[in-house]
């Protein structure tokens, strides 16, 4: 045991070394030979007109945090030590837009990310991540030179905002079942976490947990499940966003069961025949209609 | 280069030609805001607008209340905003909509947001809406009935959603911070359900919901030089009363615990190591009365998650990512008490994941992805009649033992062929294989339940998007995407289940004059669902596949006339071909005059018109005055 508590101690203290050591952005993209940090109100004297667009937000030279890597704060968490570009009277070398938009996406992100910690741990399972889409395309209002979408602020509803570029799933948002996105009685946000997600060790795992999170009368854990959702996620049979067919699902009539249910002896299913029960234009559902998962009967029945 | 760039051009060109004549889904594709209520002022600054719209339908009432939540001739509906910055860096901001078209009391929400600048930010925000549902069966099939309308529930059942959320952060120090924030979910009323406890033209079958989902959570994060670690606990507890119809009655009580762990690690600029724990407790206690049975239910489940990552950049625009996780549930359950049991159950199910993904900058303005998803699960479960073997009140058990292995392959590129043309593919490959067998000792000899055995699922994605700029003020995007599904069971030979989906888009933009602009959009799909084998089945009974082919187009022009007045007009039209055709319509025409510097007034008529040829077609016609100023 003691072995064990010095081997654990051990390894926390080289956490704690490793930590501490330095760097930051700029030092991961490069920074220019000799260049030094000079603190950011020097970048105000000539580029006045950053310091008035920052001035009431978290980015003021004021008011923006240090960079837990690197120690820069403000302009120069993002631009980069800037002591040769002040020298040189503002020739000098520096991350300026041009440079900094040749970088690639992801490298942009960890512009931000050195200081947005929170989010630093759940980026890399964002949709975006590896997309062209980095932090400034959505956060055009906080970042200058921010990317071409509105605002967030610049809509009546939270989910339009998603919508600028998600034109697919604007139309779905259209259709006669829907989730009510346009109409703001849910946005995006309440099924997606669009800055990535920790794993969530939710009883039907991490997809059906978006679902869950309202639905909740379908969390079970049921004595008896439905593989579809337990091993498979809802999208298996229910399209999300919208649908032609009532209850979004991905079809109507007995073909979406029969998909997977389909025997060569149809309309013989699992030795039972449903000759009897498959007319006219009876539905599955009709009798199985606890399909989501049961605690009383194995088929689902009622 | 500039040959191989023209030939990739006109070999993608070629394809999304031959994609568009093959047709395509429903995907993408809007032109610009023609959902948006008329009179927008949306900002961050002070605003508010009062709209009055008068409507006017025509066929099915039930139908138009079930897509648009309206019920009244007349609605006054309202949004508005409050923001106030002050010197000091903190800020205020609140925000509302409301409506008055439904059943009394209006629907709508209001948000409180507000915070120092790099210090705190707290926000409340409170939804309240009702849903309609259509009162006669929804099915969509060529052989359900036509006209004349079946019998229907009367009123149109309606369920009111209220949410209610409230969370805080506080950055206590540079790089330590904390959260907490609370949420409420209510559900109250009836909606219509998809059973008709008979075929035909039954009414369908109704849920009835009473009920309140709350949580509370906590979290924060804190960071020291390259470490970064971020932590959440939350309490959730779910329950009321549900019901089907008068035949099965649920009481929930449902309480879930969880809580996770997370840390990065900077090892060096080009390493960083990820680290994440989760585990959560659910414990349900129903009680269910379905018949004339009568049952308490006791049931749990603990899960727990693990993974580790490396995000690696190996050298400048090559990055390597790594990751691997594990997951383990257990859930027991039984119905009835200790000493009478009814089922039983005992479930464990154990899965690991391994991922790699390959990314590149190297080529020039070229970007590409490569990744590997391999995923394992095992589930064994035992679900018995009376107690569970061992449990010395065991009685018929069934057994699945099975084993659950995919592999996914992907491939994402974007290219940019010239200085206003990009390219992008995305391809992806699933492969499921799944080996499961029951095994059972039952009084009778045979297998209590329905189970199935080995199967295979493959499934192949293939996108490409060409985003090009042709010409100063005109923008042109054009993509295709195809699914190749089929899922195979190896247990009964022959059984083979296919999905197709072919779809395309084209979405334009030009600016034609300094005062105008047209829009417009195209998008084809087609996708079909086949059971191999499948025997034709009597006239009257539906179909076993499913065919189904949408077109959407949705033309638009935006006409600044100067002087304050703007015009609008769009029309949207879907049509879906599936075992029935349907129509769905939308125009929207509006103008907004700018009366004083800070008022504008807007008019607008509005059109939904849905058409499938049976008894539940409408029209909707929706006239619209607001006035709205910015302060």
């Amino acid at each position: 045991m003691m072995r064990l508590l010095i081997l654990i101690a051990g390894l926390l203290a080289l956490l704690a070394v490793a930590a501490a050591a330095g760097g930051g952005f700029a030092e991961r993209v490069g920074v220019p030979a000799g260049a030094a940090y000079v603190g950011s109100q020097a970048c105000l004297d000539c580029h006045d007109e950053a310091g008035a667009f920052y001035q009431h937000t978290p980015h003021s030279v004021e008011r923006a945090p240090t960079a837990p890597g690197s120690g820069a704060s403000a302009c120069e968490a993002c631009h980069g030590p800037g002591s040769l570009h002040v020298e040189a009277g503002g020739e000098g070398p520096i991350f300026g837009r041009a440079a900094l938009s040749a970088l690639d996406a992801e490298d942009r992100a960890e512009m931000c990310l050195q200081c947005h910690l929170d989010k630093r741990i759940a980026w890399a399972d964002s949709p975006h991540a590896g997309s062209p889409t980095d932090c400034a395309a959505c956060h055009t209002d906080v970042v200058h030179g921010g990317g071409p979408a509105q605002a967030p602020s610049a809509f009546r509803v939270a989910g339009e905002f998603c919508l600028q570029c998600h034109a697919a799933q604007a139309a779905d948002f259209r259709l006669p079942f829907r989730h009510r996105v346009l109409e703001g009685e849910v946005s995006c946000q309440d099924c997606h976490a669009v800055h990535g997600a920790a794993p969530a060790a939710e009883p039907l795992g991490d997809l059906n947990a978006a679902c869950l999170n309202c639905h909740t009368e379908m969390a079970g854990p049921f004595l008896f499940e439905h593989e579809a959702v337990s091993a498979e996620d809802c999208t298996a049979c229910h399209r999300p966003h919208g649908s032609v067919n009532d209850k979004l699902l991905t079809q109507d009539g007995n073909s979406l069961c029969l998909q997977c249910h389909f025997e060569p002896g149809y309309p013989t299913i699992g030795d039972v025949d449903h000759g009897g029960f498959l007319g006219s234009e009876a539905r599955c559902y009709d009798c199985h209609h606890e399909i989501h998962g049961s605690n009383l009967n194995p088929t689902f029945l009622d | 280069m500039k040959n191989l760039r023209l030939t990739m051009l006109t070999a993608a060109a070629v394809a999304l030609l031959a994609a568009g004549a093959a047709a395509a889904g429903d995907p993408p594709a809007q032109a610009g805001r023609i959902w948006a209520a008329p009179g927008d002022h949306v900002g961050l600054f002070t605003h508010a607008t009062l709209t009055l719209d008068v409507l006017d339908d025509y066929g099915y009432a039930a139908k138009a209340a079930e897509d648009w939540q309206l019920t009244d001739q007349y609605r006054f509906s309202s949004f508005f905003a409050w923001n106030r910055t002050w010197d000091s860096g903190r800020w205020l901001t609140l925000r509302g909509a409301g409506e008055n078209g439904g059943r009394p009391g209006g629907a709508g929400s209001l948000g409180l947001w507000g915070g120092s600048t790099g210090g705190f930010r707290t926000s409340a925000t409170y939804r309240s809406f009702d849903h309609y549902y259509d009162g006669t069966s929804e099915m969509r099939s060529a052989v359900f009935a036509a006209p004349p309308p079946p019998a229907a529930i009367d009123p149109a059942p309606v369920m009111n959603w209220n949410r209610f959320e409230a969370a805080s952060s506080h950055r206590v120090w540079n790089g330590f911070g904390l959260e907490a924030g609370v949420a409420f979910t209510r559900r109250d009323g009836t909606k219509g359900s998809l059973l008709r406890s008979g075929a035909g033209g039954a009414v369908p079958g109704l849920k009835h919901f009473g009920t309140l989902d709350r949580k509370v959570w906590a979290g924060g994060d804190y960071a020291y030089g390259k470490l970064a670690t971020d932590w959440e606990v939350s309490y959730r507890k779910s329950e009321g009363d549900r019901a089907l119809g008068t035949r099965h009655l649920y009481t929930d009580d449902r309480t879930l615990w969880s809580g996770r762990v997370g840390g990065a690690l900077d090892v060096s600029p080009t390493l960083r190591l990820v680290g994440q724990a989760a585990g959560s407790y659910l414990e349900s206690n129903p009680h269910e009365t379905q018949g004339l049975a009568d049952r308490d239910v006791a049931s749990d489940a603990v899960s727990g998650t693990g993974r580790v990552g490396a995000l690696w950049t190996l050298s400048r625009g090559t990055r390597l990512d790594l990751s691997a996780a594990v997951r383990n549930q257990n859930v027991d359950g039984q119905v009835g008490p200790d000493d009478a049991v009814v089922h039983a159950a005992d479930r464990d199910r154990t899965s690991r994941e391994f991922r790699a993904a390959l990314s590149s900058t190297r080529l020039p303005a070229t970007r590409l992805q490569l990744s590997y998803r391999y995923r394992a699960s095992d589930l064994e479960e035992t679900i018995a009649q009376d107690g569970l073997p061992g449990s010395g009140t065991e009685g018929d058990y069934q057994v699945t033992d099975q084993e659950r292995t995919s592999q996914e392959a992907g491939l994402r590129a974007r290219t940019r062929l010239a200085r206003n043309v990009t390219l992008k593919a995305k391809a992806s490959w699933l492969q499921e294989e799944i080996d499961s067998a029951d095994t059972w000792d039952t009084t009778g000899g045979d297998a209590w339940f329905y189970w199935m055995g080995d199967r295979k699922r493959d499934k192949l994605v293939w996108e490409v998007c060409l985003n090009t700029r042709p010409a100063t003020g005109v923008s042109l995007d054009v993509g295709h995407q195809t699914i190749a599904q089929t899922f195979e069971r190896e247990d009964i030979a022959g059984v083979e289940t296919t999905w197709d989906a072919v779809r395309g888009f084209a979405v334009a933009t030009w600016a034609a004059a300094p005062r105008l602009t047209l829009l417009g959009s195209v998008s084809m799909g087609q996708e079909e669902y086949g059971i191999e084998g499948a025997p034709a089945v009597a006239a009257d009974v539906s179909p076993l596949a499913y065919d189904a082919t949408t077109v959407r187009y949705a033309p638009g022009a935006v006409l600044d006339l100067g002087r304050g007045w703007s015009c609008e007009g769009h029309y949207e039209a879907v049509r879906t071909t599936d075992s029935v055709e349907n129509d769905l319509d939308r125009w929207s025409a509006r103008t907004s005059w700018r009366f004083a510097e800070k008022l504008s007034m807007t008019a607008s008529y509005r059109r939904c018109e849905f058409d499938e040829n049976r008894w539940d077609d409408y029209i909707l016609d929706l006239y619209s005055l607001s006035v709205g100023g910015v302060f």
